[in-house]
């Protein structure tokens, strides 16, 4: 598994490197993106603000949490993101005829190089909160991060299942995906801590995504752990549901073709 | 009557573009849901971190949001910026100029966007709320500014057409300069509510006069410690500025550029 895993990658990298301007640029140009982003926020809620100083150390972290976890599974496993197109452009079919896990092989598909500026970005968050101080946060935010990996990734099968139900799902699983990595890029937990919108946060994969290990990094209980471990069991196992009810019904563009 | 030929024709063509942004469902249904959500989660935030400075009300709020995000979500953004470059080749074999087309296509697709956007706030202000005057008096004075506004956008997607003709490599940059004009052009939250020294600043930027200060006329019916006068030669200077560049770009950009085959 991992010598498949290291040549997907290392095949995945080479066509990259083998433009090197073209990954330069795509790095540097979400490393400038990410820090313009976080400029901007930081202006909006801690500059010349003291009322505010005290959600420094969240804001950080949660940005570290968001950016670690999606750079990687983009990064490394840059398909999953595009499951709805390759299941609408009849991608898919290639990878139901191997020994290997459709779903391995989905996730090595592709990979995006603009994903290393985000990870690159978030290990740099981890390091500053070293530096100031906060090192029991920025091991937990750390490990919260290779929790959010998972969370990702179930939320990008789920999202990219819905293809295999609806024509046009590769549109709704960007729209999907788009909204939860805004959500979660927002300080949600802070902006709805009770009422209607604390709700519906908790029933989105907002919740596994960053609200519940945002919790754990917060208070580094035990049980805020537990809970963050259920929250993306629970959104890996409606993805998983999802997927396999997605693939029993799924037909090849090919078949499609010859019934139409 | 060459000229009026020309310009019916380049007209046609970026009212062809402002259709086109009505026939995709997929983007449209976006928008519907997007847009919306966004303007409450950042209302909600305003409402969290910033109402306390007393400088706008939550109803104000909910307006200046929607209109600095509807500018935003169609900055730079439309899929003609990517398709441009395609008909560059063919561009040079036509009695028509391409940066012509670029520009015509590009206002088209921005306008029609905006429209799209116009569409869908207006029931989503209502529904939260705001008084029905402040929604139609906003959104009047935004309508009023439109064009001008189109015309800014397009000229600078024009500019990063010609650059990426000459450089692929630029078009990952169009993402973070998207990001300077939303961090800070206050489309977070009004330049205003934001601390010193970054508000001074941010204030000094094009991206405040293409939001902040839009925003706020929109609302408020003047601009933000600025006269009109001021807001029109600073954006009179933007235009100028931004046209030289185009010129500048394109001449390159015509230069240097090999077709496949070439």
């Amino acid at each position: 598994m991992l010598r498949f895993l290291g040549k997907a990658l290392r095949y995945n990298l080479s066509a990259h490197i083998s433009n090197a301007p073209n990954l330069a640029a795509a790095t540097i140009g979400m490393l400038l993106n990410n820090f313009i982003f976080l400029l901007g926020l930081w202006g909006m809620l801690f500059a010349g603000k003291s009322q505010n100083q005290e959600l420094l150390n969240y804001y950080i972290a949660l940005n570290v949490l968001i950016m670690m976890s999606y750079g990687v599974l983009c990064f490394f496993f840059g398909g999953w993101i595009e499951m709805g197109d390759l299941i609408v452009n009849g991608h898919f079919e290639s990878k139901l005829a191997t020994p290997r896990h459709p779903l391995l092989l989905v996730g090595t598909h592709a990979l995006h190089p603009s994903a290393l500026g985000d990870l690159i970005m978030g290990l740099a968050g981890v390091g500053l909160l070293v530096g100031m101080g906060e090192s029991d946060i920025a091991v937990r935010t750390f490990f919260a991060s290779i929790l959010a990996v998972f969370a990702f990734y179930s939320l990008f099968v789920l999202s990219g299942s819905l293809a295999f139900f609806i024509p046009r799902g590769n549109a709704i699983a960007h729209l999907t995906n788009n909204l939860a990595i805004i959500l979660c890029s927002y300080p949600v937990g802070k902006i709805f801590p009770t009422g209607i919108g604390r709700i519906l946060m908790m029933m989105s994969p907002v919740a596994a995504i960053s609200l519940m290990p945002m919790r754990w990094i917060e208070e580094g209980t035990l049980l805020d752990f537990v809970q963050a471990l259920a929250a993306i069991f629970v959104l890996w196992l409606v993805a998983m549901g999802v997927y396999r009810q997605g693939v029993k019904r799924y037909q090849a563009l090919n078949v499609i073709g010859t019934q139409g | 009557m060459a000229l009026l030929r020309t310009i019916n024709f380049y007209g046609r063509y970026g009212f062809f573009q402002l259709k086109e942004r009505f026939s995709d469902v997929g983007q449209s249904l976006s928008y519907l849901l997007l847009y919306p959500l966004l303007i409450l989660v950042l209302t909600a935030m305003w409402n969290r971190f910033n109402a306390y400075q007393g400088n706008y009300t939550r109803e104000e709020i909910y307006v200046y949001i929607a209109i600095a995000e509807l500018l935003f979500l169609t900055f730079l953004r439309s899929a003609f910026l990517q398709r441009s470059q395609a008909d560059f080749s063919m561009g040079l074999a036509r009695p028509r100029s391409w940066l012509g087309l670029t520009f015509a296509g590009q206002f088209g697709a921005t306008l029609g966007g905006r429209c799209l956007y116009v569409i869908c706030a207006v029931p989503a202000l209502l529904m939260v709320g705001v008084s029905e005057t402040l929604v139609s008096l906003a959104f009047l004075r935004l309508v009023l500014l439109l064009p001008i506004l189109g015309v800014m956008e397009s000229l600078m997607a024009s500019i990063l057409a010609s650059a990426q003709l000459l450089w692929q490599e630029t078009r990952y940059l169009v993402l973070p300069i998207t990001k300077i004009f939303l961090a800070l052009g206050g489309v977070f939250c009004p330049l205003a509510d934001y601390g010193e020294p970054g508000r001074s600043i941010f204030l000094q930027s094009p991206a405040s006069d293409l939001f902040f200060q839009v925003g706020h006329y929109c609302l408020k019916g003047e601009f933000y410690q600025l006269s009109g006068t001021a807001w029109s030669i600073r954006i009179g200077l933007w235009l100028t500025i931004f046209g030289v560049t185009n010129v500048v770009f394109f001449h390159y950009a015509r230069k240097r550029h090999q077709s496949w085959g070439g």
